[in-house]
């Protein structure tokens, strides 16, 4: 089981979250060359440092999480503020 | 071992040949290269050679043949779909499985067992009629049953579920079958390789050129290849050699585990699937209970295996089968899965002038290689998308048209 260490919640098993995708950036102007389904589908799923948004359910808390989608390996982790 | 046995391996007239070739230096040029030595991709190569007499094509594996998805998922072939294109795909597809040990020359121990796909709520029996309503008008044997029948199928099964969610129903589709996958990449290797094409193992994919024509070159740590056409056929890996060639795709790329218990007695005769439960349940040729799960729940590009997954899904397992709480687990691992938004492939050609995508295979790609083998060859060899393939063109995306095969999946994602 993988941990790691949160603010606010300590050390926690990522198990106990819910991932969402990378961070979506802004919409973007689709006059500017990229068709809307473009935008929505694309991605670019190769190996890399990340940012996602995670959910931990039972504090009701998102977090913003940097990951290496390559090793899994968690760098750092921030609470999620409007 | 017996003497008469022993006295074989000492006789070099009866040493068996070996299935396939293993050249070790690359021609300068091939008229077809194909990434990925996978069922997919060697099944290409073997329609190549047979349907259209193209044969001065090479097979690129980054490491050995079949070691990727082909040997890591659960071998299950079905064409229970929720859509027509994908129905008259995967039942194409089953009637080639049931010819293949002869095609081949290879038995590649298909067997027909019925599939039973539990539905423990209303929701998911209302999906169950919808899928079975489709495959019918197709001419497919799937139909709803009441639990009564799944019981005479599989009296083992603890229907209650453990108390927390009944079996109120299941499809059962009857062609429901499972295959060795070993022997079907074998098999296919073994067949194209004696039809001329090159297979070369451990030769991964660095970079792919290309110019004003589209596709020129291939680039391996081995030498540069020369050619026109590059079908890319690997599973779990596909957005890494899309970026080769500038071709963007919306898969993501999400690990898939699966298990095997020790070999027991045979009592299961079908296949047991649970979308509610997330797990998938046959039993091998060898006895063995061969099991999986959902998919883990973040992206990642590794083949990693996890506890949590073995002890969630036995969890699962045990509320339809208290009695196989004594059974061990004897292995686990896990296979990096293409995911596409609609949970259908994307085949065919790309705006890449040459460069053709046999890809987005998820957790639903072992059943489709023999018909996924025979329409890139025709795709290939015309220049044109096979028929039945149309629907599932990279394109799709852009135009918002997609294949909503979700409500198919074997498990809950």
């Amino acid at each position: 089981m993988k941990f790691f260490q949160f603010p606010l919640l300590g050390t926690r098993a990522i198990s106990e979250f819910v991932p969402a995708h990378d961070a979506i950036l802004e919409p973007i102007d689709l006059e500017d060359n990229i068709s809307a389904g473009d935008w929505v589908y694309e991605r670019d799923s190769v190996p890399k440092i990340t940012t996602e948004f995670w959910y931990h359910s039972t504090s009701q808390i998102w977090f913003k999480v940097e990951r290496n989608t390559g090793t899994n390996q968690i760098y750092r982790a921030e609470v999620l503020r409007e | 071992m017996s003497m008469r046995l022993l006295k074989y391996a000492f006789i070099e007239d009866y040493a068996e040949d070996n299935w396939f070739n293993t050249p070790c230096d690359l021609k300068a040029t091939y008229d077809v290269v194909i990434i990925g030595a996978g069922g997919h991709g060697l099944a290409c190569a073997h329609y190549l050679a047979q349907d259209h007499g193209i044969t001065n094509v090479a097979v690129l594996d980054s490491s050995y043949i079949g070691g990727g998805n082909t040997g890591r998922n659960t071998t299950i072939i079905r064409s229970n779909y929720l859509t027509p294109d994908g129905v008259k795909f995967y039942d194409q597809s089953i009637k080639l499985f049931k010819d293949l040990s002869c095609e081949l020359d290879t038995n590649i121990f298909f067997s027909e067992r019925g599939h039973y796909t539990l539905a423990h709520n209303t929701s998911t029996l209302r999906t169950a009629r919808w899928r079975a309503e489709v495959n019918k008008h197709l001419g497919i044997k799937s139909e709803v049953v009441s639990p009564d029948e799944v019981l005479r199928a599989c009296p083992e099964i603890q229907l209650d579920c453990g108390g927390s969610q009944a079996v109120e129903g299941a499809l059962y589709h009857e062609p429901g079958a499972v295959a060795r996958h070993d022997a079907v990449a074998w098999g296919y290797a073994k067949s194209a390789s004696g039809r001329g094409v090159e297979i070369h193992q451990h030769t991964p994919v660095t970079g792919i050129n290309t110019d004003s024509q589209g596709i020129s070159e291939v680039v391996t740590p081995k030498g540069v290849i020369k050619t026109r056409t590059v079908l890319s056929a690997v599973a779990g890996q596909t957005p890494s050699i899309t970026k080769m060639v500038g071709v963007k795709t919306p898969i993501e790329i999400f690990p898939l585990q699966a298990c095997v218990t020790e070999p027991i007695k045979p009592w299961l005769n079908t296949i047991i699937v649970s979308g509610s439960l997330h797990m998938y349940l046959s039993q091998s040729s060898r006895g063995e209970l061969v099991m999986g799960a959902a998919l883990d729940p973040m992206e990642l590009h590794s083949r990693r295996s996890t506890f949590e997954f073995v002890t969630g899904l036995c969890d699962q397992v045990l509320d339809l089968f208290p009695f196989l709480s004594g059974v061990k687990i004897n292995r686990q691992w896990a296979g990096m899965a293409d995911m596409t938004p609609d949970f259908a492939p994307i085949m065919g050609m790309t705006p890449v002038k040459g460069f053709f995508l046999d890809s987005g295979w998820g957790t639903w790609g072992f059943k489709a290689t023999p018909i996924s083998g025979k329409t890139m060859a025709n795709t290939i060899a015309t220049n044109l998308n096979d028929p039945l393939i149309q629907s599932f063109n990279l394109d799709r995306f852009k135009n918002f048209n997609l294949v909503g095969e979700k409500g198919a999946a074997a498990i809950g994602h």
